[in-house]
């Protein structure tokens, strides 16, 4: 009974859509603020519930499950339609639900007047639903199915603006980007079919643990292509290029889809097919390795940034490559944490950016605000917050969740990969200064601007107390056993404690936390100075790197496709066919032409047939 | 086999023909209304078979089989399997579709239009049912004359040159298929007893290797057109750009289906070692095709030409599927034909109904329809998910089992034709930007008419189909399950098939061993 309640967490979401999309023409706003927050609410409250009621089950019989309906089959393989609610689904549920129902809120209030009022609500619902298929599958092509349907999502709503190119453009990059990663998802998915049998995630695990033997290539390279789409789905270096420009679409669609769940999507996926990591471990250096790169590459490059939301966006790069570092060095639950933390704060983060912009008639540029907190101090309270909170002040919830994955890092893999996440760390101070000039010293704008309203405020406080406290269940300190992780059943297998690692982390965690408080202060001295260091263009274009990419790749796609449109298709093959064509007519003529009508001419060539045949026997008979 | 006693196929065929009939004696102004009674009721017969057909019973089912022309072997069977079970109710869907676009859209020799598209869809499904060769290419080429009228008299300027390359194309590859028809009937005879064009007893004869290839490739080369394959297509996208939107709808809904139908029907079952001999070359065609397609339909102005390009590319993946010869590769070439008919069929209305707008096609001169007409918009870019294979609709189902097919086939071929998941996204949504998005850049300063009532009922069953294949695929493919294992079991070069030659491999071994014992003694 509990198991089948399942499938309402999603459709609920998708009921909504389906209201506005089909029912919703010619309503008012209020109506379709109403269908759509009411069923993300009403999601939202049956997903507490199951959570209270998954707490009150003892810990090893926390999974619910339900198969709704068999998909399709291929000889002994079985597709079902099947979703399946453990703890670790429960906390991306609980996350898309609750950060999502607050920017349905919010965003009821931020879209007001936008032509598009419906179309925004109407794909706004089908990311939650399809967000919750993704998590809440019970196997990789369910899960595929949400994941394509959340970047359908992302698509539409990147390019809400659908007039303005840059938009279009945007949404386009997104979805191409991403289905290059899911290329290697898709082909992940088929080998773990023809490998193992099933797609199933519990079959999967069972099968890895007590199945007959593969290969632990075999298993690395299922895990590898997999990954692959993770990082499509989850900007990680070199298939972030999509992220900074989704920034086109809507500040709360940044907020909700990439920031706070859909780009998360790839931590979780990894999470889910931790049995194949476990199995393959040497697949998790390469986790460990691209998550430190696109951490440290973002965060240099959210500093070049003056558009704060593409300051946001790139650190959410930078933010994700942190969780991946944690799933390398197979800290399962310490990713997990850190993505619940990070959704939290980068939500109210771009919440609070968009009542920024709004108040400020579409201004992004960091260059021309400063000193909002006098004229804003609601907003700019709740996002100093969010800012303390990324940079990981002690005691906020960034600090709790990033202190773990750094010491995870120093554990397995060394002083030097430590040290440079911990730049990275620093990275994240420097640029949080940045952003903190917006709502110092002195202002930079001309005008009022309009203060908030309750719709807006509301989610951006609610969120902000979250951002504050949301690392208690990441406690105790130091420990991989933390209440977070003993929720999840995830917790790595324990080294027996050792008093000189526990000092050493303690010493590390202490220097940590000073280094990022002083760059923090010496970063917001810096940046609301009279005088502001120059941007650099170097890290305002991310290293070039989408120039790299439009020389390596677009333009010869391009020129290709051109090349073969003009010379081979048009000249080469139709040519030939057309050659053909002319050859056949060219015959025609020349044999029409024997035909004069005269009876000379056709005496004159009946002789000589008869010659050459007479000629022709002779020959064969004299050569047999 | 079953025979029902009430002659369904052959009334599938002849409703059209009644109608084509009716037409021809009434007077214009009901041309279009006896067409679509025509139409309709040859829908609702097409509809039947999916009730009665009997799931995972092997063999054909609803045949017919009477005597036509005795002396030569040639007989009226027909009959269906999984194989053709879904693409009757596929035509007869189509058929109606493109009756109701036509509505506004002919204005001369309305008579003449509207028969030469019941005499296509006579042909059409004739094709799908007949199980005799003969029978089969009466059909086969029945459906070229009224195709051939439908894009030279009723096409856009160059229709002359693009309906003589369709017609002199498919007679080019239909005459090698005769000629290897009237082989195969002498082949009856020296092995069966009888001369005959009857495909079931064909698939009983042992085609000796020797003649295989050659027999193959008259075969193939006749089909390889059809569906169309790299390199030759090139007929294709001028047909699509000068034929009116109803013979766009039903030259890429179906007829492109008969390359792939043929080949399964006849190649594969009539020449196993040949098929397999050819394998390697037809999947590197096919694959070529996947990838130049998608590049080609990136590099065109002309909303058509881009569409049929793009049918280049799905149809070649649909070639290198089957030829795996694996249960999934075949589910998911049978599926897919079913899916690129319904997805590109639909994006030719569309496409047609855009036109009818803005009279014009070319990508250059479209953008910002979809603030000005939403529902067209949303319909559009559904099809056009669907075509992206975006899982939940129906592309996705046959682009999985063709890539599963392809990959149990070989690791690589799987990573080859995934590719295009990757293309097809680039050309389509580069497509749907520039139709819809952005500013509009047409000079006619008019036609923001969103989908009238007629346009959303042709639509909408269209897109429940999309939504219903992609959700609940296993309706289908339970169906086309015996009939895909019954292809590979024909197909498979087994030892049933090799008997002669295992015999002559026994003697001659026989002869071997035994001979060092007779000189021993």
């Amino acid at each position: 009974m509990l198991s089948e309640s399942i499938w309402i967490l999603t459709a609920l979401p998708a009921l909504g859509a389906l209201v506005n999309g089909l029912l919703g023409a010619g309503w008012r706003e209020k109506g379709i603020a109403a269908v759509a927050v009411g069923s993300v609410g009403l999601a939202l409250a049956a997903a507490l519930a199951l959570l209270a009621q998954m707490l009150s089950l003892p810990a090893g019989d926390r999974t619910l499950s339900v198969t709704l309906w068999r998909w399709l089959s291929d000889g002994a393989l079985h597709v079902r339609v099947g979703f399946v609610l453990d703890s670790l689904a429960m906390v991306m549920v609980t996350v898309i639900l609750f950060v999502g129902f607050l920017i349905h809120l919010y965003s009821a209030g931020y879209m007001k007047g936008e032509p598009g009022y419906r179309r925004y609500f109407v794909c706004l619902n089908l990311f939650v639903f399809f967000m919750l298929v993704l998590v809440l599958a019970d196997n990789l092509v369910v899960t595929f199915v949400g994941w394509e349907g959340v970047g359908l999502c992302s698509y539409l709503l990147i390019g809400f603006w659908h007039e303005k190119k840059s938009a279009c453009d945007a949404g386009r990059k997104a979805f191409v980007v991403n289905r290059i990663g899911d290329f290697g998802f898709l082909l992940g998915i088929l080998m773990a079919a023809v490998t193992f049998g099933t797609v199933n995630y519990g079959d999967l695990a069972r099968l890895l643990a007590t199945g007959p033997a593969v290969s632990e290539g075999a298993v690395a390279a299922i895990a590898l292509l997999l990954f692959m789409g993770a990082m499509g789905k989850s900007a990680q270096f070199p298939l972030h290029v999509w992220l900074p420009d989704a920034m086109e679409g809507p500040t709360p669609v940044s907020a909700l889809i990439h920031a706070a769940t859909m780009v998360n999507a790839g931590v979780y996926l990894m999470c889910r097919i931790a049995p194949f990591l476990e199995k393959a471990p040497a697949v998790l250096p390469v986790i460990a390795v691209v998550g430190l790169v696109t951490a440290l590459y973002a965060s240099f490059c959210a500093l070049g940034q003056r558009d704060i939301k593409r300051v946001l966006a790139y650190s959410t790069v930078s933010q994700i490559g942190y969780m991946f570092v944690a799933l390398g060095c197979g800290l399962w639950a310490a990713g997990m944490f850190h993505l619940l933390t990070h959704g939290i704060f980068k939500g109210l983060l771009f919440l609070a950016a968009g009542a920024v912009i709004h108040a400020l008639d579409g201004e992004q540029d960091l260059g021309r605000m400063g000193g909002l907190l006098r004229e804003l101090p609601a907003v700019s309270v709740t996002f100093m917050a969010g800012l303390l909170a990324l940079a990981g002040i002690f005691p906020l919830s960034g600090f709790v969740s990033k202190d773990a994955i750094l010491w995870g890092g120093f554990e397995r893999y060394g002083a030097l990969f430590w040290l440079a996440a911990f730049g990275g760390a620093l990275m994240t101070a420097l640029y949080s200064g940045k952003l903190f000039s917006a709502f110092l010293g002195r202002r930079r704008f001309e005008g009022h601007p309009h203060r908030p309203g309750p719709l807006i405020v509301m989610p951006l406080a609610t969120l902000a107390v979250f951002a504050l406290l949301a690392g208690i269940p990441g406690l105790p300190l130091f420990t991989a056993d933390t209440f977070f992780a003993r929720f999840l059943g995830m917790t790595a297998a324990q080294a027996a404690p050792d008093a000189a690692a526990h000092n050493l982390e303690v010493a590390l965690t202490v220097l940590q936390s000073l280094a990022v408080l002083a760059v923090l202060a010496g970063a917001i001295r810096l940046f609301t100075r009279e005088r502001r260091p120059a941007d650099s263009t170097v890290l305002a274009s991310g290293f070039g790197i989408d120039r790299l990419y439009d020389f390596l790749l677009v333009r010869p796609l391009k020129a290709c496709a051109r090349f073969f449109a003009i010379i081979i298709d048009a000249r080469l093959i139709d040519g030939a066919v057309n050659g053909l064509g002319s050859l056949s007519m060219a015959l025609g003529r020349f044999s029409a032409g024997l035909q004069t009508g005269q009876l000379r001419h056709y005496a004159v060539s009946l002789i000589a047939g008869a010659f050459a045949l007479i000629a022709l026997t002779v020959c064969l008979a004299g050569g047999l | 086999m079953t025979t029902n006693d009430f002659p369904l196929l052959s009334v599938m065929i002849v409703l059209p023909l009644a109608g084509s009939a009716l037409v021809l004696l009434l007077a214009e102004r009901w041309a279009r209304t006896v067409s679509l009674a025509a139409a309709l009721s040859t829908f609702l017969a097409t509809l039947a078979p999916l009730y009665l057909f009997r799931t995972g019973q092997p063999g054909f089912q609803f045949v017919e089989h009477y005597p036509w022309v005795g002396a030569l072997g040639i007989s009226w069977h027909l009959g269906i399997d999984g194989l053709s079970l879904f693409l009757l109710p596929l035509t007869g869907f189509l058929s109606l579709a493109a009756v109701l676009v036509s509505w506004n859209a002919v204005g001369q020799k309305v008579k003449a239009y509207f028969v030469s598209f019941l005499v296509l869809e006579a042909g059409m499904l004739g094709v799908f049912a007949a199980l005799d060769a003969i029978l089969f290419y009466v059909f086969w080429e029945a459906m070229l004359i009224p195709m051939f009228l439908i894009i030279g008299i009723w096409g856009s300027e160059n229709r002359r040159y693009a309906a003589l390359k369709f017609i002199l194309y498919t007679v080019a590859g239909s005459l090698f298929l005769l000629v290897g028809f009237i082989v195969m009937a002498f082949l009856a005879q020296s092995q069966g007893g009888a001369f005959s064009f009857d495909l079931t007893r064909w698939m009983a004869l042992r085609v000796p290797a020797s003649h295989q290839y050659w027999l193959f490739a008259f075969f193939f080369l006749a089909f390889a057109v059809k569906v169309p394959l790299f390199p030759l297509h090139t007929w294709l996208p001028d047909a699509h750009v000068e034929a009116p939107t109803a013979g766009s709808v039903l030259l890429a809904g179906v007829l492109l289906k008969m390359g792939v139908y043929g080949i399964l029907r006849f190649c594969f079952p009539l020449f196993p070692e040949a098929t397999a001999f050819f394998t390697p070359a037809v999947m590197t065609l096919g694959l070529i095709g996947v990838i130049y397609g998608a590049l080609l339909a990136f590099a065109q102005e002309d909303l058509k030409r881009l569409v049929a390009y793009s049918s280049v590319s799905h149809m070649g993946l649909i070639v290198v599927g089957i030829f795996c010869l694996n249960l999934a590769g075949l589910k998911g070439g049978i599926v897919q034909m079913l899916n690129h008919g319904l997805s590109t069929g639909a994006l030719f209305i569309l496409v047609g109904a855009l036109y009818e707008r803005k009279k014009t096609r070319n990508l250059n001169r479209l953008g910002g329809l979809a603030g000005r007409t939403p529902v067209l918009a949303t319909f559009f870019v559904i099809t056009m998910l669907s075509s992206v294979g975006l899982p939940g609709l129906n592309g996705f189902v046959g682009e999985f089992l063709l890539l599963m097919g392809s990959f149990q086939f070989a690791w690589w071929l799987g990573a080859l034709a995934a590719t295009s998941v990757v293309l097809g996204a680039v050309y389509l949504l580069w497509m749907t930007q520039r139709v819809l998005f952005e500013k509009d850049r047409s000079p006619e300063r008019s036609g923001f008419a969103d989908f009238s009532l007629r346009e959303r009922i042709v639509m909408t069953p269209l897109v429940l189909l999309m939504f219903l294949i992609g959700l609940f695929p296993a309706a289908l493919t339970d169906r086309l399950e015996p009939t895909a294992r019954e292809i590979i079991s024909v197909s498979a070069p087994g030892p049933a098939r090799e008997a002669p030659q295992t015999a002559d491999a026994k003697i001659m071994m026989e002869e071997v061993t035994h001979g060092p014992q007779h000189s021993g003694r």
